[in-house]
C-alpha cells in the first residue's frame, strides 16, 4: 500500500493535470504583461500547444516543465513585442489595443502597471511574480542582465511610489 | 514576500482564465498539423516550378548591370524612408553619403506609407513596398515612372545582382484580403511577372531578405524555436543552411526567438552584417569571426533611461562602410567599426536605409 502511494506521489502529472495547474496563473501573468486579454489567450494556447507537441519529451527529459512552459510563453510574448514594434513603425495610425481600462479604474496597481512600458511590465512580472532569476529574465527578454535590473528598478520604484511607499 | 510581489499577486487575480481544457489544446494542435501537411504538399509542387525558374537565372547569360569583374563599384546615394508624423506618412528620400543632396521623392500624404527599399544594381531604380495600395512598387531614382509590380501583401523587395529578378516576402491573405502571420519568400521577374514561392510558408520567418552577389543564394532569418538564426537558401537546390544563430550571449534561448535581424551580404559575398542586441555586427559568411562594430552595448551598467539602439545595416557598394539606423537617424560606420557618424541630424524618424551604386 505504501509503495503504491509513493508511486502515485512521484508519478509525473498528466498533461490535463499540468494544464489545470498552470493555465490560470500563466493567463493572469500574460494579461499583466500584454494588457490584452485576447493576446494573452492566444499566447497561452500556443504555449500549451507547444508543450503538448513535446509532452513526452518535456515530461520525461526536463525536470521543470513548468519553467519550460513559462519560457515558451515569454518567448512568444517577445516575438510579438518585436513584431508590434515593426507594425507600429509601419502603421502608426493604429493605436495599440488595451482592453483593461475597466479594471484599471477599480484597481490602483493596474493603473500603475498601465504606466509602465511593456518591457518594464514583463521584467517585473517575470522576476517578482514568477520568480525567474534576473539573468534568466534578461535572456528571455533578449536583453542583458544589467538592462533587466534597470527595468526592474524603474518598475518597482513606480509601483512603490504610486502606492505611497518609498525605496 | 516583497511588497511588489504582493501587489502583483493581487493584480493577477483580476484575470480569471477563460473557459478551456486540455482537450481543446490537443484538438488545436491536431488541426494545425493537418493544415501544415496540406500546405507543405501545395508548396512542394510550387517549389518544383520555382526551382526551374531559379536554375534559369543562375545559369543564364546574365544581362547584368553590375560592374565588370575586378571593378570596384562606386558609392552612390542612400535611399531611406522618413516619417512625417502629422500625416502618419512614410515617404522615400535620397541623400548623398556626405549629407548633401537631400531629396524627397514623394510628397507626404495621409495614408502613404512607402517602406522597405532597395536599389537596382545599376543604381537607376528603387524597389519598395507600399501599404496602400499594397504591393511591391518600383520608381526611378528621381521619383518618376512609378510602377506597381504586385498587388499582394508583400514586403522588403530585393533585386537580384543581375537586375532581372526581385525577391520579397509574400504574406498569405484570405478572401477578404486580411493578412496572416504566415509568409514565404517569393521571387518574381523585375517586371512583376512570374511571382512564385522559393520557401515554404511559415510564421517563423523574419521579413528581411537579401540576395547574394553570386545570384544563387538568399539570406534571411528564422526565429523558430528549434533553430533560430541567420539562414542561407540555395535557389538551385532549395536547401537551407544555418549560418549562425547570432551572438552567443543573446541566442539559444530555450523555447524560441532570438534578437537577430536584417542580415545583409557584403558586396563580395564574403561577409554578413546584421543587427542584434542593440548593435550592428559583422561575421564571415560561414558564421565565424563575429564582431560587434557599433558600441551601444553591452547592456551591463546601463542605468539611464536612454538606451541607444542600432539596426537595419546595409553595405556600401565598395564594401568599406555600412549604413544603418541609430535611434531614428541614418548613420554610417566603417566595417572595422571606425568613424561612426550621422549622415544627417534631424528630428524626423528615418529608417530602412539602402546604399546604391553610382549609375
Amino acid at each position: 500500500m505504501e509503495t503504491d502511494l509513493a508511486e502515485r506521489v512521484e508519478a509525473p502529472p498528466s498533461f490535463e493535470e499540468f494544464f489545470d495547474a498552470h493555465r490560470a496563473r500563466l493567463f493572469g501573468a500574460l494579461c499583466l504583461m500584454t494588457r490584452d486579454r485576447h493576446e494573452a489567450e492566444e499566447i497561452v494556447q500556443e504555449a500549451f500547444a507547444r508543450v503538448w507537441e513535446h509532452w513526452n519529451g518535456v515530461g520525461n527529459r526536463i525536470s521543470d516543465p513548468t519553467g519550460y512552459l513559462f519560457r515558451i510563453a515569454t518567448n512568444l510574448f517577445r516575438q510579438r513585442l518585436r513584431r508590434a514594434a515593426l507594425a507600429a513603425r509601419r502603421t502608426i495610425h493604429v493605436a495599440p489595443r488595451d482592453d483593461l481600462a475597466e479594471i484599471d479604474a477599480n484597481d490602483a496597481v493596474m493603473r500603475l502597471l498601465a504606466r509602465l512600458t511593456r518591457k518594464q511590465r514583463a521584467a517585473v512580472v517575470l522576476v517578482d511574480l514568477l520568480d525567474f532569476p534576473a539573468p534568466e529574465a534578461a535572456r528571455l527578454l533578449g536583453i542583458r542582465a544589467g538592462a533587466v535590473r534597470g527595468l526592474l528598478h524603474r518598475a518597482r520604484t513606480a509601483l512603490r511610489e504610486g502606492t505611497g511607499g518609498t525605496e | 514576500m516583497s511588497d511588489t510581489k504582493e501587489m502583483l499577486e493581487r493584480a493577477v487575480r483580476n484575470f480569471p482564465a477563460p473557459p478551456g481544457d486540455a482537450d481543446a489544446v490537443c484538438r488545436f494542435v491536431e488541426r494545425r498539423n493537418r493544415r501544415r501537411r496540406v500546405g507543405s504538399a501545395v508548396v512542394a509542387l510550387t517549389l518544383t516550378a520555382g526551382l526551374v525558374a531559379a536554375a534559369v537565372v543562375v545559369a543564364g547569360d546574365g544581362t547584368g548591370t553590375t560592374p565588370a569583374e575586378g571593378e570596384t563599384p562606386r558609392n552612390g546615394p542612400i535611399v531611406f524612408s522618413e516619417l512625417h508624423r502629422g500625416l502618419s506618412s512614410w515617404v522615400l528620400s535620397t541623400i548623398e553619403p556626405d549629407g548633401s543632396g537631400y531629396r524627397r521623392l514623394r510628397e507626404p500624404a495621409e495614408g502613404v506609407r512607402d517602406y522597405g527599399n532597395d536599389w537596382s544594381p545599376d543604381g537607376t531604380r528603387i524597389a519598395y513596398d507600399r501599404e496602400t495600395p499594397r504591393g511591391i512598387w518600383v520608381m526611378r531614382a528621381d521619383g518618376s515612372s512609378i510602377e506597381r509590380l504586385t498587388s499582394d501583401w508583400a514586403l522588403s523587395p530585393q533585386w537580384s545582382p543581375d537586375g532581372t529578378q526581385i525577391a520579397y516576402f509574400h504574406f498569405d491573405s484570405d478572401t477578404l484580403g486580411r493578412t496572416s502571420e504566415s509568409a514565404a519568400i517569393w521571387v518574381m521577374d523585375s517586371d512583376g511577372s512570374d511571382g512564385h514561392p522559393v520557401t515554404a510558408p511559415g510564421d517563423d520567418l523574419g521579413i528581411e531578405v537579401d540576395w547574394a552577389p553570386d545570384g544563387r543564394h538568399l539570406l534571411f532569418r528564422r526565429f523558430a524555436p528549434a533553430q533560430p538564426g541567420i539562414y542561407e537558401l540555395d535557389l538551385l537546390t532549395s536547401e537551407e543552411r544555418l549560418l549562425s544563430p547570432g551572438p552567443e550571449d543573446v541566442s539559444h534561448v530555450q523555447g524560441g526567438d532570438i534578437e537577430v535581424g536584417a542580415p545583409s551580404y557584403s558586396p563580395d559575398g564574403a561577409h554578413v552584417a546584421f543587427d542584434s542586441d542593440r548593435d550592428i555586427w559583422v561575421m564571415a559568411r560561414d558564421g565565424s569571426d563575429m564582431r560587434r562594430i557599433t558600441s551601444n552595448g553591452p547592456w551591463e551598467g546601463t542605468t539611464t533611461a536612454r538606451q541607444p539602439w542600432a539596426e537595419d545595416p546595409s553595405w556600401s557598394p565598395d564594401g568599406a562602410s555600412i549604413v544603418y539606423v541609430q535611434e531614428g537617424d541614418i548613420w554610417i560606420i566603417g566595417v572595422d567599426g571606425t568613424n561612426p557618424h550621422p549622415v544627417r541630424e534631424t528630428l524626423r524618424e528615418e529608417v530602412a536605409p539602402a546604399w546604391g551604386s553610382m549609375p
